[in-house]
């Protein structure tokens, strides 16, 4: 939450206690750009075309956030790939987490592309 | 002292230790089943994460349509009556504002499923805290039978 505060208040030139429309909107922005680029990257490295859907918002319990998509990309499998990063703003690092989840059957295409052997 | 016992996705458990907490964590469209019986004192929690399981074995907690079925077998072997048990759920939140009727809802197929099957079997849901977009941790107490919710930011309420 301090993280997403120190983010907002440096968007929006102002300080960003309480998270209203425009807040929750301009973290949405960030998330969307950062992980068109992150996409983007991915996209060039494994010759794939990655699009992705509408920023959505949730402020909750980690578990609780990450169950519901996993259920989505994991279906009958019990793998998943995490692929955790780091960003940096003026030299601190940021708390800021991008997890990369792929949906079914993405996973084995992926290592396959990149010559990972599974 | 308390012992207590953390289900993550896809565990289940059930218990005659009267000093063990059962702990559901961080629930967001996963769904948290639990049985209690007071004499014999047998208490029974499954984490679920998805409503039916493939066409092919091995079942397990994860789903919903086995795991209601494996949950109520070893709760009965235990020595449990489920007719005379306090069944409760909770969990089964839609976290993102998707399309609430799409496929990606879900909590609420889950909730549907575990539904379904105690309905076939008649066993009444005695309680529930579901739906909403909201995560929660579930703790069922078995020397109390209590099953506590708690919520984002500390807020908790008994079931």
């Amino acid at each position: 939450m301090h993280t997403a505060q120190t983010l907002v208040s440096r968007m929006l030139s102002r300080p960003a206690e309480q998270f209203q429309e425009l807040e929750i909107s301009a973290l949405c922005e960030v998330s969307n750009i950062l992980t068109g680029s992150y996409l983007t990257a991915l996209a060039m490295l494994t010759g794939y075309r990655i699009t992705a859907s509408p920023p959505a918002d949730a402020c909750d319990m980690l578990g609780a956030l990450l169950d519901g998509t996993l259920a989505i990309a994991a279906g009958n499998s019990d793998e998943v790939l995490l692929i955790e990063s780091e960003f940096v703003l003026d030299g601190g690092a940021l708390g800021i987490q991008l997890l990369f989840i792929p949906g079914p059957g993405g996973l084995a295409d992926l290592f396959k592309t990149l010559g990972v052997a599974q | 002292m308390n012992a207590e016992i953390r289900l993550g996705i896809g565990d289940g458990a059930v218990v005659r230790d009267p000093a063990a907490v059962l702990t559901a964590p961080g629930l967001g469209s996963c769904v948290a089943v639990m049985l209690y019986s007071e004499t014999p004192k047998v208490g029974a929690m499954a984490h679920i994460l998805l409503p039916t399981a493939p066409t092919e074995p091995p079942f397990s907690f994860k789903y919903a349509d086995t795991a209601v079925a494996m949950l109520l077998k070893q709760f009965e072997k235990a020595g449990a009556d489920p007719r005379r048990a306090a069944i409760k759920l909770a969990g089964g939140a839609q976290m993102f504002k998707v399309a609430a009727n799409g496929p990606l809802n879900i909590g609420r197929r889950n909730l549907e499923v575990i539904s379904a099957v105690f309905q076939e079997l008649r066993l009444r849901i005695t309680a529930q805290d579901v739906g909403g977009s909201v995560g929660r941790t579930v703790t069922l107490t078995m020397s109390t039978g209590r099953t506590v919710v708690r919520v984002a930011g500390g807020k908790e309420y008994e079931i």
